[in-house]
Parts: structure tokens; C-alpha cells; sequence
């Protein structure tokens, strides 16, 4: 009679590992099984909606550093940051020039954390900007832009625009000195358009003059109606690198 | 004996995991960031000035950062040009790299043409000079070496571009300049044609005649120069017989693109005093006087 060899008992890890990542709460929650296996890795990142941005194999020259530096990836990160300090700013910030500026001086003196959460947006706002035009530079030196992906750089260039717009909106609100003034210059830009100027600034300042009116909409703007558009484009990009057969490869 | 190459690499043996060759990569930039900007945080405050004051105008009053660049082209042409239409056929070019440069070959590789990191190079080097040279001389920084300009004061050179609108006079059998071409009356007598308000069609159209010698000096001439260096830098690396293929030629303009938005930049930001003079770094005020 042939021998077949059987399992040993399970050893004490084994079983601390089964009662913590295969009990039933565990598995409701996360389909795949903790990812220590290969299966178990192309599981976790296809089931799971924010991974599966992600395909579940890469080429090995894309997971080099040097390729990406990570830029498209960190740009997005600072989006997302953004928001969740931007979400916390909210709360003690009233877009009204009575009390814009008294609520930017409690940020710094009467809310815990509230100057931290305020100097990490501008940071990361500063740091969007720069790794959005860095992040386009590296999609261009490495001729990513090139056919089937044209569309892809496109949508990146309104995304460009648009970052420069969510960050020149969220500029006004302190109501200091410097963001009145530096928001006048800027829409004065705009404003110097042929033909149309006139109505580019007085539509952006709902008025003649920069003040309530304009407050209001560059808030609105800022804190709704881009985050918004951005992230419908955002959509568009990464929905795109995928179905555009992933990052550009040499042929 | 037949030569034996090896078997090619499938395609599928070349690739990894994501999770955890990818994700592993993902976290730790996003970690470097986050500890980066908290401690770029505690270190460093976001500045709050003094409460607004439509009536007190800093001086000087700067646009954010990123649009600095344009304020500083601001300086050396017609507003609208600067501000608007150079920017807005910039960004459409831009968006137009792929449908120009169509050809599938040299992607997804850094640089990729045989001599592009050679273009690069000295796309960026050049257009920073020139950009420089051009900053300077707006600034009439070569007035002492430019007095032999004729048509000019005894004594006076070319303090900028408008020296030729203010100061340059010459006479070519009947023609004087400026005088005569400061107020061209309009064909057949018709008016610019004002669409509501102050919308006109024609800037240089005033009351009474076109200002030709103003058309010149803040539109024509610089974007002339815009376009002409832009040629003549793809033009000369045609010359070194480094520019070949339609990609080489989008490096050239690309870089040169992205060199010149980084030095109107950096001389909005660091070197544009009171008055938006032209200063060293350390005589810009980080509080300007009025905020």
C-alpha cells in the first residue's frame, strides 16, 4: 500500500492567521485572501476599487523609479490631500469678506491644528502645481503622448489648466493683502483679453470691483465646482492609461 | 553551424506583480511626501498679510506665483497679447504635441531619438540665455551699447523695445517717423467699430486714425520675436544636423517652451522689485510696502 504523505497539524501561527484573515467578518469585507500569495495579489488589487486603478501585472521597466518618478501618481496624492485638508478648513471658514480674514486669524490662534491644516493645503497646493508640470515633462521626454495615447495628453492638459485654476480660486479666501491684490493682477490678465476682457473679469468678479461677489464665486469655485470637474477628468486620465493599453511601451 | 540567437523574452515573463512590486513603490513616495510637507509645515507658516484694503494698492502687487510668468511678459508687450493670446496659443500647441508628431516609434523610453538628450540640453541652455539677453535689454541694461543706433538723441541708446516708440526719429524722402504713422486715417473714413461698450475691434484704432508705431513696437515686434527664435532654435540644431524626425523638432519647441515659462518665472518671482523694476533677489520685499 502506497504511503501518501499528510498535512502536519497546524502549527500556532497557522492558526492565528486563519482566525484573524479567514473568519467570516474578515472575508465579507476583503473577497481575497490576504495577499502572500501570487493568486491571492492579482485578487487583492483586481476586488479591490481603489487598487484596481491599478492593472494586476506591470511590466518590469514601468516599477523602475527613474521611469515615472511617481509624478502622475503623487500629483493625484496631493489632490487627494488637498481635499481632506481642505474638507477640515471648511469647517471654520466663512466666505464672507466680514469674516474671512477673522477666520483665517483663528486658524492660527484659537483651533488646534488649524495653522498646521492650513500650511500643509498651501504646501500641497505649491506641490501640485510643480509635480503636474514635472509629471508633463516626464510624459513628454519619454514619448507618452505618442499614438494611441493623443487624447490622454490632451485631458492632461486640461488638468494642468484646471490645477492652476483650483489653485489661483483658493488664493482670494484668506482676504489678506496679498490674495485681493495678487487676484486683482491676475484677473487684470484676464481681463486684457481682446474683445471679450471686459466681461472675462467682470464675470469673474461678479461685478465691477473685487469684493462679496467675488468672494463668493471664487469660494464656490474652488471648494465645489473644480474639485468636481477635476475629478471627472482625473477619471477620464486614469481610465484611459488603461484602456490605452497601459503605460507607453517601446514597439 | 548555424548561428543561434537566444529565445526572446515573452512579454509575459517580463512583467511583475503590481501588489507588491508597484504598491511597495506607491507607498513609499507617498510616505517621503507626507513627512516632507508635515515638517515643510511646522517649519515654515502660510503668510497672512494685513486685511484686505481695496484702497491701498501694494507696491509691488504680484499675481500668484504660477502667473508670474505671465505678468512678466506683461512687461515687454501689449497686455492682451501677453496675458491671453500668447498663453492661450501656447496651451493649444500644447495639447496639439501627439496629433503633430504622430509617428509611434521612440516611446515610451526616455528621450528615444538618437540625439535628443543633445537637443534638450541645448534647447533649455539657449532659451535661457536669450531669454535673459531679451529681459536685460527690455530693461535697458545695453543702453550704453547701443548708442550708435541711428535715428536716435546724441547720446541715448536703446533703453528697451519702446525707445522705439519714443525716442527714435527718422525721415525717408517724405516720410517722418513717428509722426506719420502715429495717426493713419482709416480707409474711406469709417470709425473703429465699437461693439457694445469699449469692445473694440482694433486696439490701435483711435479716434481719428490707427497708431501703427504702437501696433509695431508692443505687438508686432515681439511676436516676431517669439516665433522668429523659435524657428532659428530649430533652424540652427538642423544646421548641427542633430534635428531629423518630427519628434526631434517637438523636443526642440517643447524645451524650449518649458525653459523659457521657467525663466519669466523665476524673474517675476525673485528678480521684480518696487515699480516692477528689474533687482536683485535680496532687493525684492517679501512684504511688499501698502500690504
Amino acid at each position: 500500500m502506497a504511503v501518501t504523505e499528510q498535512p502536519g497539524k497546524p502549527g500556532l501561527g497557522e492558526r492565528i492567521y486563519a482566525l484573524l484573515f479567514q473568519n467570516y467578518i474578515w472575508r465579507s469585507v476583503f473577497r481575497s485572501g490576504y495577499p502572500n500569495t501570487p493568486r491571492n495579489q492579482m485578487l487583492v488589487v483586481a476586488t479591490n476599487v481603489f487598487l484596481h486603478l491599478h492593472p494586476t501585472r506591470i511590466h518590469r521597466t514601468h516599477v523602475k523609479i527613474t521611469h515615472t518618478y511617481c509624478l502622475g501618481g503623487l500629483s493625484f496624492f496631493m489632490f487627494l490631500g488637498l481635499t481632506v485638508t481642505g474638507v477640515l478648513l471648511m469647517f471654520y471658514y466663512i466666505p464672507s469678506t466680514e469674516t474671512a480674514y477673522i477666520n483665517m486669524k483663528a486658524l492660527e490662534t484659537d483651533v488646534q491644528f488649524g495653522l498646521l491644516m492650513r500650511n500643509m493645503h498651501r504646501w500641497m497646493a505649491h506641490a501640485m502645481v510643480i509635480l503636474v508640470f514635472l509629471h508633463m515633462m516626464r510624459v513628454f521626454y519619454t514619448g507618452a503622448y505618442k499614438p494611441p495615447r493623443e487624447f490622454n495628453w490632451v485631458v492632461g492638459v486640461v488638468l494642468l489648466v484646471l490645477t492652476i485654476l483650483l489653485s489661483f480660486t483658493g488664493y482670494l479666501l484668506p482676504w489678506d493683502q496679498l490674495s485681493i491684490w495678487a487676484i486683482t493682477v491676475g484677473s487684470n490678465i484676464a481681463g486684457s483679453a481682446p474683445v471679450l476682457g471686459g466681461d472675462v473679469k467682470f464675470t469673474l468678479f461678479g461685478g465691477f470691483s473685487i469684493g462679496q461677489t467675488s468672494l463668493i464665486r471664487f469660494y464656490t469655485l474652488h471648494v465645489i465646482a473644480l474639485p468636481l470637474l477635476a475629478a471627472v477628468f482625473m477619471t477620464v486620465h486614469f481610465w484611459r492609461i488603461r484602456r490605452d493599453g497601459g503605460m507607453a511601451r517601446p514597439l | 553551424m548555424a548561428e543561434t540567437t537566444p529565445r526572446p523574452r515573452r512579454e509575459r515573463e517580463e512583467e511583475v506583480l503590481v501588489w507588491p512590486d508597484l504598491v511597495f513603490v506607491e507607498f513609499i513616495a507617498v510616505m517621503l511626501f507626507s513627512v516632507t510637507l508635515l515638517i515643510l509645515s511646522t517649519a515654515i507658516d502660510a503668510p497672512l498679510l494685513n486685511h484686505a484694503n481695496p484702497d491701498l494698492t501694494p507696491n509691488p502687487s504680484k499675481a500668484p506665483w504660477y502667473l508670474l510668468n505671465l505678468q512678466e511678459l506683461l512687461l515687454h508687450m501689449e497686455a492682451g497679447l501677453a496675458g491671453v493670446t500668447v498663453p492661450t496659443i501656447a496651451l493649444v500647441l500644447l495639447a496639439a504635441i501627439p496629433y503633430i508628431d504622430r509617428k509611434t516609434d521612440a516611446q515610451g523610453r526616455w528621450w528615444g531619438t538618437e540625439n535628443s538628450i543633445k537637443i534638450a540640453l541645448f534647447s533649455w541652455g539657449a532659451t535661457i540665455v536669450l531669454m535673459w539677453l531679451l529681459i536685460l535689454f527690455d530693461a535697458g541694461k545695453f543702453e550704453p551699447y547701443t548708442r550708435w543706433f541711428p535715428g536716435l538723441p546724441d547720446g541715448k541708446g536703446l533703453s528697451g523695445l519702446r525707445t522705439l516708440q519714443t525716442d527714435w526719429k527718422w525721415t525717408l524722402g517724405g516720410l517722418r517717423y513717428p509722426n506719420d504713422l502715429t495717426n493713419i486715417p482709416a480707409p474711406f473714413g469709417i470709425d473703429n467699430i465699437n461693439l457694445a461698450g469699449d469692445r473694440k475691434v482694433f486696439l490701435y484704432w483711435n479716434k481719428g486714425g490707427i497708431n501703427l508705431v504702437a501696433f509695431m513696437v508692443e505687438q508686432i515686434i515681439p511676436m516676431t520675436v517669439i516665433i522668429g527664435l523659435s524657428v532659428l532654435l530649430v533652424l540652427v540644431q538642423k544646421v548641427f544636423r542633430w534635428v531629423h524626425t518630427t519628434r526631434d523638432v517637438m523636443i526642440v519647441l517643447f524645451s524650449g517652451f518649458m525653459a523659457a515659462f521657467l525663466v519669466l518665472t523665476i524673474v517675476g518671482t525673485f528678480f521684480r522689485g518696487e515699480g516692477q523694476n528689474l533687482v536683485p533677489p535680496w532687493e525684492v520685499p517679501i512684504h511688499p510696502h501698502g500690504a
